[in-house]
């Protein structure tokens, strides 16, 4: 244990003696009210654990589970300490040992068919829109991503709406399997990710850039498979990066109107530092008009949806959206825009009985140039 | 577990349900500790001490109410629990028992505009409470350096201070009445008026209390609008002396500020650079808010030129502008400092009086400088007098050696305050450290707290072994 932890010794160390000091912003820590769930209450018991005081079992496990790798700790910490990475190395461990939550191991298997968290063939629903533009063969790949695939592909036709007003030259993702594999990251499966990456990598290879309406899938490229590098892939962006460096070429039919609070995706934002493209759409949209939530860009607070969270707490991660929902009501929003396939998931989950409209600023901007 | 532990715990699974009911040991390690320093020697050598019984988390009065009584009939210690960010073991299970946390209870019930009060819970964190106010154009004027982890009840049961008190004063200053849970499990509101003239005050004597008397679960507190004219600056004087006359010139002469802070010559060297400001002499950092801006701009105007006729050399904005901006930052030298072995650091603030506040200084600093390395700020000043901050790094390859060099300036310090009439603290509370001293501090007065707990708290449930009570 202690070897495996061993890149993460400052993370610990500096977490387990410092006074809580990004606590109150946990949105974890917000809904359990414990100690233990805060940052850092569980890189103590990590420390603990790591310095052969605390036994590792399914408890400490299930404790490492409650986190969803917002990063929003890192904005209030001066040491700027990351603890989802520690997180994440233990899980990887805890699921080698058999400790992680139940639902957790069980979902290797339920990833193994089809490759993605969903256990559907998500590769037939982007079929059709991927043949139709087979035949130009371009260096720039739209990377839908299984999330995005699996709860909006409304969203991916508008996105392929929005490019082709741009007359871009592009392609869509066309394999058997359309993860990235961040799920299996997050929660510990680090094995069978290995062999899904290699297997990505090459259906990778050969583009120049990879555009995703998915931040997730953005940052997981960027961090897991530019580094040592696919070949030739030289830029993958968000989308929303793409469009706003190309609004100019967009011709606007309709103003969107109505209160829309944007909501910064913490993959796109803290991840990425993608703060002010999807601001940017938004302004061209809404003629400046929409809102911002009290806490925004790298204070803004998290769906509840990331790390892995639902599947593995799915209570605390409904109550994080909640939370998020009660703000929007407050603000009197009626269309909460985001950038972000899971953030949307959990929110429109969440505010389903409340009839609570949520949106993928590309769908805003696809109804703007007059989408029917 | 006892039998009559195990009912106890039945009876709370029945009120608030296994969720909100915790024993697993994760959960009870992290309530076993607080920010004691001591306390992290123990987590460097793996050891876990204190451990609670269980930990419970009501939603709302009523449930804390049933818990008490609970406790009551089966004569269990409780403990309530806000951050867990106090310094003195405040919140450590010393007799083991049940932890309280309040942090379900954290909402703002109202803002009444009118008579700028605000009504909230005592779970909700410094940080959170304040810019909910913000949202509404107020502000607690609150601002301790815990802000991010400290909570209302921590705050209203240590008495604690924020920086800019010298305008809004301490917590015991801004809150106006209490709502809480007595021993019997009933449910007590003070009267929010004004001022009165009914008998003794009853918040001041539940603010301070440390959970001891009962369980505050909310508080009215007054706020003030945020301030629009802000106006800093740095200071820098020879010595201690004469910065501290300038401190008592303000604070006597109707130019008190918003902010005013003192460095020593060391805690000016340490701070320097983060605060723009030369690394020799003694620094200070003073500022002025307020929303009139006539009235704020002539006291600031007044205020330095008091300082400057007092051979104060004016440094500009910067230093005031660099502290405003790293105002919480002190607080993260913890973790760089601890996580070296051998290490240990604490702070001691202590209350003076301006007759004997260079006294006091230098007594201590003569005194704990022949056992570690100490430096000092003066701040929160007073119509009367001052708080010296003491922080100090001992050092020691033995662990035992170590705890007890931090004893050893734990007591000198106590001692000195003792010797000169000061006050052994001003704002960080008693806990179960500081409790050796109190007896002294207080004097009769320790009897008639002890009265006041025997008839409060017949059966020391709440939180024994603290304000040097229930210790037996």
């Amino acid at each position: 244990m202690k070897k495996r932890l061993k890149a993460y010794e400052r993370e610990i160390e500096f977490c387990s003696y410092c006074p809580k000091l990004c606590r109150f912003a946990c949105p974890v820590a917000k809904i359990t009210a414990s100690e233990a769930s805060t940052p850092t209450g569980k890189m103590t018991i990590i420390k603990l654990v790591k310095d052969g005081a605390l036994e590792f079992n399914s408890e400490v496990a299930l404790l490492i589970y409650q986190c969803s790798g917002c990063l929003l700790s890192r904005t209030y910490c001066e040491h700027r300490i990351e603890v989802i990475g520690t997180f994440e190395a233990i899980r990887a461990i805890a699921v080698e040992k058999g400790l992680a939550p139940k639902r957790v191991l069980e979902f290797g298997n339920a990833w193994a068919k089809f490759r993605n968290p969903y256990g559907e063939d998500l590769s037939s629903r982007l079929k059709s829109l991927a043949q139709a533009r087979e035949s130009k063969k371009s260096p720039v790949l739209v990377f839908p991503g299984c999330t995005m695939s699996h709860y909006f592909p409304d969203t991916i036709k508008d996105l392929l709406l929005v490019l082709d007003q741009l007359e871009l030259n592009y392609q869509v993702f066309n394999q058997e399997y359309i993860c990235c594999g961040y799920p299996l990251y997050a929660i510990g499966h680090w094995k069978i990710l290995e062999e899904h990456k290699k297997w990505l990598a090459e259906k990778l290879s050969g583009y120049e850039l990879i555009l995703s309406p998915c931040p997730t899938c953005v940052y997981f490229l960027k961090s897991q498979y530019l580094n040592p590098g696919i070949a030739e892939v030289k830029k993958i962006q968000h989308i929303s990066e793409f469009i706003s460096e190309n609004l100019a070429g967009l011709n606007f039919q309709t103003r969107i109107s109505g209160k829309i609070v944007y909501h910064d995706p913490c993959h796109l934002g803290r991840y990425l530092n993608v703060y002010q493209p999807p601001r940017e759409i938004l302004k061209a949209i809404t003629q400046d008009s929409f809102l911002e939530f009290y806490e925004s860009q790298e204070q803004a607070e998290c769906c509840g949806g990331g790390g892995g969270l639902p599947l593995a707490h799915p209570q605390i991660a409904r109550a994080i959206s909640k939370n998020k929902l009660e703000e929007f009501k407050a603000l009197g929003g009626e269309v909460l825009a985001s950038a972000c396939p899971m953030c949307e998931r959990m929110f429109a989950r969440t505010g389903r009985e409340q009839g609570i409209v949520v949106k993928d600023l590309i769908s805003l901007l696809a109804q703007s140039l007059g989408k029917k | 577990m006892s039998e009559r532990i195990q009912s106890a715990i039945n009876s709370l699974v029945e009120i608030l349900g296994k969720e909100k009911v915790r024993s697993d040991r994760t959960t009870l390690i992290s309530y076993a500790r607080d920010v004691f320093m001591p306390g992290y020697l123990d987590l460097r050598r793996g050891k876990i001490e204190h451990l609670p019984w269980l930990v419970c988390y009501p939603e709302n009065i009523e449930q804390v109410s049933k818990i008490v009584k609970i406790a009551r009939e089966n004569k269990i210690p409780l403990i309530a629990f806000g951050g867990g960010s106090g310094v003195l073991g405040g919140t450590t299970p010393v007799k083991g028992g049940v932890i309280v946390d309040l942090k379900r209870m954290r909402k703002i019930h109202s803002i009444n505009k009118i008579n700028q009060t605000c009504k909230v819970d005592a779970g909700i964190f410094g940080e959170e409470l304040e810019r909910a106010l913000n949202r509404e154009g107020f502000t607690l004027g609150h601002f301790p350096s815990s802000i991010y982890c400290s909570t209302l009840g921590g705050w209203l049961a240590t008495r604690s201070a924020g920086q800019f008190s010298a305008k809004y004063g301490k917590i015991e200053d801004v809150g106006i009445a209490l709502v809480g849970v007595l021993e019997d499990g009933s449910i007590f509101h003070t009267k929010a008026t004004p001022r009165s003239a009914t008998g003794p005050d009853l918040d001041q004597v539940l603010i301070g209390s440390e959970g001891t008397l009962g369980i505050i679960t909310s508080a009215i507190l007054s706020i003030s609008p945020v301030p629009s004219i802000r106006s800093y600056r740095g200071f820098s004087f020879e010595g201690v002396e004469m910065g501290l006359e300038a401190i008592r010139v303000l604070m006597q002469k109707e130019r008190e500020p918003a902010l005013l802070r003192l460095y020593d010559p060391m805690d000016t060297k340490f701070n320097a650079s983060k605060l723009k400001a030369p690394s020799s002499g003694c620094l200070l950092v003073i500022g002025y808010e307020g929303f009139n801006k006539e009235r704020t701009e002539l006291k600031a105007r007044l205020g330095f030129e008091e300082l400057k006729n007092i051979y104060g050399k004016d440094l500009g904005e910067a230093p005031g502008l660099a502290w405003l901006e790293h105002r919480y930052s002190v607080s993260y030298n913890q973790s760089k400092i601890l996580s070296q072995a051998g290490n240990l650091l604490d702070t001691i603030e202590v209350s003076v009086r301006f007759r004997d506040a260079l006294g006091l200084y230098q007594r201590i600093m003569e005194r704990i400088g022949k056992i570690g390395l100490v430096m000092a700020h003066f701040s929160h000043a007073w119509r009367d007098g001052v708080c010296i901050y003491f922080s100090f790094l001992v050092n020691d390859p033995e662990p035992e050696k170590l705890r007890e060099k931090h004893f050893q300036v734990w007591k000198k310090a106590m001692s000195a305050c003792l010797e000169l009439g000061a006050s052994i603290s001003h704002h960080h509370g008693i806990g179960f450290y500081r409790s050796r001293w109190l007896k002294q501090e207080l004097g009769l007065g320790h009897q008639i707290l002890v009265k006041l707990k025997k008839e409060l708290d017949p059966d020391f449930i709440f939180n024994p072994g603290k304000l040097g009570l229930g210790e037996d």
